[in-house]
């Protein structure tokens, strides 16, 4: 399966996905040492290089300091996909440089499921089911 | 995006890298969200936080554009002893705040460490184009100064300190500024007018939940509201919910009158608030389920004078019953203000502290503390939200106005109101 969406910040990047079909808030919700989710459907799961999928971004607006962080440590993600990024998802996705991708033509909590190979091209603005 | 000339020149380094850097950041911010073109803005406020590489690179030859202010840290610096954090967790996290230090001087970023912006000269008038990180704040610019400020991750605010410039996006638009959800006292019940700012908050908390990033517009306050209200009502709505704005018919400036506030349009939902939903909020906010209370803590947001002068006329001489808490939590002026006023000393003979530049609540590191409180009670919904959320549960809250938490913590137990009224 192919989708297409639009672009929040530029790259490609090939992973397996982890799915929450929540919002998240990175601060008090990732642990930008490990990876690992603290709050959420996913708690207990690590995002490091997953192509971690999620509703939308809610909460503090100091995630995106966190999510550096996380990827200073070698633990983020290695690209980003959410229904449709607010202002603070946005500057985590700008800050980092992590691929990331909104607005796809088909739900991406409903079509993807956590385990799934995706190919992510943001600057295509793309995503495959491998 | 447009970018005029000289936007073209500070994205292409005339104004040397930080300012280079900074303005990529903010053209990035604009693609995301299709915005037209940038705004110059005079007025940010900063979350303290940054990634001391990213913050190196930012401002690098660069100097602040706008008056901005700081927000807090989250314990006392100064006095950290004595509000009973360890030793390894305070000194390590003083050292990391150390790393960014030199470059917020070097910026020249106002040193405030307050949540409170408005009390220390960040004052933006109606239609100044700002933008600040922490809700509470950017909620009450928006709605009782009516400045327009964007809803944007903590870099945001950063970048636009150090260009001046902010993407036209969000609730900067005049067609985004209009209620969604109109929000009425059952008048048979409950008179808004009646409502101390403790209720307001609580009020406030319980909609935030069924609005979340829409706009209220509140219909049904005859009499004008205090400053403490409008805080009160301004900051539960960015924690329950994500809301940057809210209306009050008759009093905040885009509300004249009803059709004002919502652009000509219906509003989606009538929300009616009585003692169901009052008692709903009540219950969100007290999780203890026995009369215990370990500590009180106010200030959230920081305390103004004359929430000071109520604290102290609360208090009315008595002392805290041993071993328990009590804290305050303010910006610098605004203690150095209370303190020639008398009313730090009274607080302290009763064996409470005033907390400087820090936030003493959801920012607390609470599992860092010597001894972890097993209540904690408060008359800021936001403040109970974040300790039930940030210590998933484990710290019990109790909700109340300043006298019912002072009489408690001065009986050594909860004798506070068992229910909203």
């Amino acid at each position: 399966m192919k989708f297409t969406g639009h672009k929040v910040c530029g790259g490609k990047a090939e992973g397996e996905a982890l799915v929450s079909q929540g919002a998240i808030s990175f601060f008090g919700g990732l642990n930008p040492a490990t990876g690992e989710l603290n709050q959420g459907d996913q708690k207990g799961k690590n995002v490091k290089d997953k192509i971690f999928v999620f509703k939308q971004s809610k909460g503090s607006t100091l995630a995106p300091y966190i999510v550096f962080g996380a990827r200073k440590n070698g633990v983020a993600p290695k690209a980003l996909i959410c229904q449709e990024a607010d202002g603070v998802a946005a500057m985590v996705a700008i800050v980092t440089g992590i691929p990331t991708l909104d607005k796809l033509d088909k739900d991406p909590l409903t079509n993807i499921k956590t385990g799934d190979k995706l190919r992510v091209d943001a600057d295509a603005g793309t995503v495959e089911i491998l | 995006m447009y970018l005029t000339k000289e936007e073209e020149s500070m994205l292409s380094g005339k104004y040397g890298p930080g300012v280079a850097k900074s303005m990529d950041v903010v053209v990035k911010w604009g693609e995301v969200f299709d915005a037209e073109r940038l705004v110059d803005v005079g007025s940010t406020h900063t979350l303290l936080g940054e990634p001391a590489e990213w913050l190196a690179e930012v401002s690098e030859g660069a100097q602040v554009r706008t008056v901005s202010t700081m927000h807090v840290t989250n314990f006392d610096y100064e006095n950290w002893e004595k509000q009973g954090v360890k030793r390894s967790w305070a000194e390590w996290q003083i050292a990391e705040t150390n790393k960014c230090v030199p470059y917020y001087k070097s910026l020249g970023l106002l040193q405030t460490y307050t949540c409170g912006p408005y009390m220390v000269g960040n004052v933006p008038k109606q239609k100044d184009y700002i933008n600040w990180s922490g809700t509470s704040g950017v909620i009450i610019s928006n709605s009782v100064f009516a400045a327009r400020a964007p809803r944007v991750g903590a870099p945001g605010s950063m970048v636009t300190a150090i260009t001046g410039k902010a993407p036209l996006v969000g609730h900067m638009k005049e067609e985004n500024r209009y209620g969604q959800i109109l929000v009425q006292p059952e008048k048979s019940q409950v008179n808004f007018d009646d409502f101390s700012k403790e209720d307001i908050g609580m009020m406030s908390y319980y909609l935030a939940g069924l609005a979340g990033e829409r706009t209220c517009v509140f219909d049904g306050f005859a009499n004008r509201l205090s400053f403490e209200k409008c805080k009160f009502l301004a900051s539960p709505l960015g924690v329950a919910g994500s809301g940057s704005m809210f209306h009050v018919v008759g009093f905040t400036p885009e509300a004249p009158t009803m059709e004002a506030a919502f652009g000509g349009k219906k509003p989606q939902e009538t929300i009616t608030v009585g003692d169901k939903e009052m008692q709903a909020g009540w219950e969100i906010m007290n999780t203890a389920t026995n009369d215990e209370v370990d500590l009180v803590t106010f200030g959230c947001p920081h305390f103004s004078i004359t929430e000071f002068k109520e604290l102290v006329a609360a208090l009315n001489g008595r002392k805290i019953k041993e071993g328990k808490r009590l804290w305050v939590s303010c910006g610098l002026d605004m203690y150095n203000l209370a303190n020639r006023m008398g009313l730090i000393k009274p607080i302290e003979d009763a064996g409470g502290i005033v907390l400087k530049g820090c936030c003493a609540g959801p920012l607390t590191p609470w599992f860092e503390l010597e001894n972890v409180p097993k209540v904690v009670a408060t008359n800021s919904t936001r403040c109970a939200s974040y300790i039930t959320g940030g210590t998933a549960g484990a710290i019990k809250t109790r909700y109340g106005s300043v006298k019912e938490c002072i009489d408690s913590i001065v009986e050594g137990r909860w004798v506070g109101k068992e229910g909203w009224k």
